[in-house]
């Protein structure tokens, strides 16, 4: 299993590794509505949890991302340390 | 035609509400205020767009879009809620069930057939049969595929407005193309003529306006922060509601194409226009020539178009330097010729 962390890296690139604090949806070309369906996709894989469509819509940050993970049991700063 | 006042204007929420009705109503109410002769919702299911075996594959899409659709009976009470806030109800179908669910509805303004649709005839017929105005994009057609589409839908006899579209979303302003607003024109004579406009500005629409366009479409977002399909390139309410306001602005100085002169304009040639002084002090019996006179504001005497008749005049009473001319001071040949004419 990826990292929290490593599964933006693995949608978004590597470039982003640096900022990943800060990233928002549409922060960056890539995190356009056909990326952020990517990153649910790799999320709900990675993760094992199948997302409500009003999270999906919610997750419009790398930090929010985490609380809406949390909801599914999935504690990322644990995963992250892994 | 569309009903209301042009340019009209379709607010295009597309998903925007996120399958929420009281959001959709938020967007009608935003819509309204900023002046939009219309709002837009769409009739799609998931598998109206999709294959199944597509939907299998892509599970996230299908849940998507089956939380945005809106059903029969929620377009149904936003058409009433469009009536009640008093602005045009339309959505875009993707399948004859759809059309014939838009029955009944006693607010619809218009039916919309997207760019992917722009040559399935059976969907447009059906929708012809609804007896409003058939909107229908033409994005991703080649030149050879508007002819044919051109020629077919005349024979439908229906109300039927054609949109200059790109699909692409944003379409960055060198790419909208909307030259093509008078191609479109051409060819689809005569029906009238829009852009559903998915750049992020509005200099394509102002243009589009100048070129002939009489319908504006326009994507809305709600909270453009959020992950939605189509946030990246649609407007904010205040966005929105300027764009509405420039192209209200906009159509106000190009509908007018008979030549029109306001009083007001008129005065102003008073003003403005030249007329002839003397350049020496002349005497009665003198012929005017071109040396002795000069042409300047104001323009309340003897004006530069009429030159050919005031040179060669003969003073009548003595004229001073710098004096403004007049014809109670002059007799004129050519003057008097050109009345014998007239």
């Amino acid at each position: 299993m990826k990292s929290y962390e490593e599964v933006f890296v693995h949608v978004f690139g590597d470039s982003i590794a640096g900022q990943l604090d800060t990233l928002e949806y549409q922060g960056i070309p890539g995190w356009d509505s056909i990326g952020h369906m990517a990153l649910i996709a790799a999320l709900e894989d990675n993760f094992d949890v199948e997302l409500e469509v009003d999270d999906v819509i919610d997750l419009s940050s790398f930090s929010v991302g985490k609380g809406i993970l949390l909801k599914y049991g999935v504690a990322v700063d644990e995963s992250t340390s892994e | 035609m569309l009903k209301g006042e042009l340019p009209y204007v379709i607010c295009e929420i597309n998903t925007g509400h996120f399958g929420n009705l009281e959001s959709a109503k938020e967007a009608v109410r935003i819509a309204r205020k900023s002046g939009a002769s219309a709002i837009k919702f769409q009739s799609f299911t998931a598998e109206s767009l999709y294959s199944n075996k597509y939907l299998t594959e892509n599970p996230i899409t299908k849940r998507m879009l089956s939380k945005f659709s809106l059903s029969p009976k929620q377009l149904r009470e936003l058409s009433d809620y469009c009536s009640q806030v008093e602005i045009g109800f339309g959505t875009t179908v993707y399948s004859v069930d759809e059309v014939e669910a838009l029955s009944s509805l006693t607010n619809l303004q218009f039916v919309k057939i997207s760019s992917m649709d722009f040559m399935n005839k059976k969907l447009i017929r059906s929708a012809t049969l609804l007896g409003v105005p058939v909107v229908v994009s033409t994005g991703m057609s080649s030149i050879r595929e508007l002819q044919l589409m051109s020629d077919w839908l005349r024979t439908l006899e229906a109300d039927v407005v054609v949109l200059h579209c790109v699909s692409l979303y944003p379409t960055p302003e060198e790419q909208t193309n909307v030259g093509n607003i008078a191609l479109l024109a051409k060819l689809f004579h005569p029906f009238p003529v829009g852009f559903s406009d998915h750049s992020l500005t509005s200099n394509a629409s102002s243009a589009a306006i100048a070129l002939g366009a009489r319908v504006l479409e326009k994507h809305l977002a709600l909270d453009k922060k959020r992950p939605g399909m189509d946030n990246a390139m649609a407007q904010n309410a205040s966005e929105f509601e300027e764009y509405v306001y420039l192209a209200k602005k906009i159509y106000s100085s190009v509908s007018q194409v008979d030549r029109l002169l306001s009083e007001e304009e008129q005065n102003q040639a008073v003003q403005m226009r030249r007329s002839a002084f003397t350049i020496r002090s002349m005497s009665a019996g003198e012929k005017i020539m071109e040396e002795d006179i000069y042409f300047a504001r104001p323009g309340d005497g003897i004006q530069v178009q009429e030159s050919d008749s005031l040179l060669g005049s003969i003073v009548t009473e003595d004229i001073a330097s710098d004096e403004k001319v007049t014809w109670s001071k002059l007799e004129s040949q050519k003057r008097k010729a050109g009345e014998k004419e007239r």
